[in-house]
Formats: C-alpha cells, sequence, structure tokens
C-alpha cells in the first residue's frame, strides 16, 4: 500500500518538476525512488516522449477561407452578426394561430356565466381541450425545432 | 485598422492550433476558431485589456470555455437524435482528421512519426478536462498555475488531471513502448 502511494505521489512530484525546481528533499525522494522502481523509470522515460513528441505535432495551417470570413463576421460586430432574424412566414403563421384562438375563445365562451360548467358548453369544453393539446405540443416541441434550426445555423462554414 | 484585428492577426494562428489540438478534427477545429473569436468580440469589442501573454491567455480561456459548451451541445443533439454525423470527439478520435498538415508526410516515416500521429488521436480521446489541461501544458506550454487561472480551477485539480490525462495516454501508447525506449512490461492501472 506504501508502495503504491508513493509511486503516486513520485509521478506527480515528476509533473509538478517540470513546472518549478523541486526541493532538495523531493529531488532526493524521487532519484532514491526512482532508483528502485521500474514502473515510475517507465513513467519518466515516457513521459518524457510524451512531452517532446507533443510539442512536435505538426499541426494544419488556419484555412483562408475560414480566416476571411472570421475576420468578416469579427468586424461586423459578430454575434450580432449571427443573429438571423425570425423568418418572416414563422410570424405570420404564429399572428395567424393566435388570432384563430382568440377568436375561438370569445365565441365558445360569451356565454359562460356564473352558474355555467364545461359539461353545458360542449363548445367551450373543445376550446379548453385545443388550448391544452396546443400548450403541451408547444412545450413539448419548441426546444426540438429552435434546436433544430440552431444547429442548422451553428453548422461549420460553407458546409 | 483597430486593436482587434491587431489581436486577431496576433493570434489567429496560435487560436487555430489550440482549437485544433482541442477538436481534433477539422470542422470542429474551424467551428471551435470561429466561436472562439465571436466571443471575444463580444466580450470585449475594444479589444482586451491586457496585452502579450495576457491577452493570449484571455483568448484561451474563451477557447476553452468554447470548447466545453461544444462538447455540451454537441452532447444534447445526440440525446435529441439532432446530429447524424458523429459527435466532436469521436469523429475526432477516427483515423482522418480532415485536414492536410503540410510537411506530415515528410515526416521520418519512422517511428516517431507513428507515435505523433497516434499521440494525437489519443489526445482527442481524453475526456474533456483532461485534454483540455494536458493541451494547455504540453502543446501550449502553459505552467500549472496559469491553467488553473485559465480554466478557473485549483492548481492542485490541474496536476491531477494532468496526471490521469498522461496515464491515459501511456496506456494508449504501449504499442510503441519498445521505441519509446521501455521494456513491454511495465505494468499499469495501478494508482
Amino acid at each position: 500500500m506504501t508502495t503504491r502511494t508513493s509511486c503516486r505521489d513520485v509521478e506527480r512530484l515528476m509533473l509538478e518538476g517540470e513546472d518549478r525546481e523541486l526541493s532538495q528533499e523531493e529531488r532526493r525522494l524521487v532519484e532514491g525512488h526512482l532508483h528502485g522502481c521500474g514502473r515510475c523509470r517507465g513513467f519518466a522515460a515516457e513521459r518524457a516522449v510524451i512531452r517532446e513528441e507533443s510539442a512536435a505535432i505538426p499541426w494544419p495551417r488556419l484555412p483562408g477561407e475560414v480566416d476571411r470570413r472570421t475576420r468578416r463576421a469579427v468586424r461586423e460586430g459578430g454575434p450580432a452578426a449571427r443573429t438571423a432574424p425570425v423568418p418572416a412566414w414563422v410570424l405570420a403563421a404564429l399572428a395567424v394561430v393566435t388570432i384563430i384562438t382568440g377568436v375561438w375563445l370569445a365565441v365558445s365562451l360569451a356565454d359562460v356565466g356564473p352558474d355555467t360548467t364545461l359539461a353545458d358548453l360542449p363548445v367551450a369544453g373543445l376550446a379548453a381541450v385545443l388550448i391544452i393539446v396546443q400548450n403541451a405540443l408547444t412545450l413539448l416541441l419548441a426546444p426540438v425545432v429552435l434546436r433544430t434550426v440552431r444547429a442548422r445555423r451553428e453548422a461549420p462554414w460553407g458546409a | 485598422m483597430n486593436s482587434f484585428d491587431e489581436l486577431y492577426d496576433m493570434y489567429r494562428t496560435h487560436v487555430y492550433r489550440f482549437a485544433c489540438a482541442l477538436s481534433g478534427d477539422a470542422r470542429d477545429a474551424e467551428d471551435l476558431f470561429q466561436e472562439t473569436w465571436l466571443r471575444a468580440v463580444k466580450a470585449a469589442p475594444a479589444g482586451p485589456e491586457g496585452r502579450g501573454s495576457e491577452a493570449k491567455a484571455w483568448l484561451f480561456a474563451i477557447a476553452a470555455n468554447a470548447h466545453k459548451d461544444l462538447l455540451r451541445k454537441s452532447r444534447v443533439r445526440r440525446l435529441f437524435f439532432l446530429e447524424r454525423t458523429k459527435s466532436m470527439g469521436d469523429r475526432a478520435a477516427d483515423a482522418d482528421p480532415g485536414w492536410d498538415v503540410p510537411g506530415e508526410a515528410r515526416e521520418d516515416g519512422s517511428s516517431r512519426s507513428d507515435i505523433r500521429l497516434c499521440l494525437r488521436r489519443a489526445v482527442a480521446r481524453l475526456p474533456g478536462r483532461e485534454r483540455r489541461v494536458f493541451v494547455l501544458k504540453d502543446i501550449e506550454g502553459f505552467k500549472h498555475d496559469e491553467i488553473g487561472r485559465l480554466l478557473g480551477i485549483p492548481e492542485a485539480t490541474v496536476r491531477t488531471l494532468l496526471h490521469r490525462a498522461v496515464k491515459r495516454l501511456r496506456r494508449d501508447l504501449a504499442e510503441f513502448r519498445p521505441a519509446m525506449g521501455q521494456a513491454p512490461a511495465i505494468e499499469e492501472g495501478r494508482p
């Protein structure tokens, strides 16, 4: 158990040693441990290779088209330029649905009095059911529709 | 030319390399690169207050947060079956990241280039937090305390995440142990 803890501590000390100079005591602890632990010697050797090779990984150049588009978007004000307006047909459809619902409710509920129950008014009952279904559908589907639109809009440029 | 243009010219290649290293995929890297700059200009239209390394750290912090958000978004899209293609990270682990690196094909063709290729894929498979810490440390050369400030996490957590990342990478690079000058019998999986 002591050996396990010691191995982990030594590995972490080796990682810390990449960032700051270890104290004399810490260095002695690491060197002493490495002398008798092949596993930690393996860690040290492989860590060195990983560091060296990570720094040498070749990365692609920024594509010219991406560069131009990003620069343009940044100059045009960034997020504001990305906020596309809601399509006119969506606004028109919403307005029509709202007006129809309003008229429907006004007509259906015109005869409702203090003593009226829903059972007495089948049209009002239908209106209530319609409203409930409409709200349920909106709550369920709106997030999905919004995410679909955003996912399309956020697709990489030129894709 | 305003200060943001200057900032863009100065750090666009750094940010793009960071985006490539984090995403491991050309398409996601472009997305992350774009998102980083748009967030940067939104956060400080006149440019950041600091200059030099401070500005670079500021941009990298934005990129790291954007990467976190893109990973989260990717998970949500998969949850709602809105993304037919593979998610960020899955694509990254594929053999072809979708980019051409000048000079990569002219590598020595030996185990070194194989190790780098395998390492790049292994980095792309790391969990998000470990990946961000590893890339900032080993590829971008930040120090532990700088990474902590940049990601908003304690320095001890940075060391823990880096340690985990290195252990995972060692497992993924196990096949190269002879080439790395190691005996193949190094026991893994112990804490």
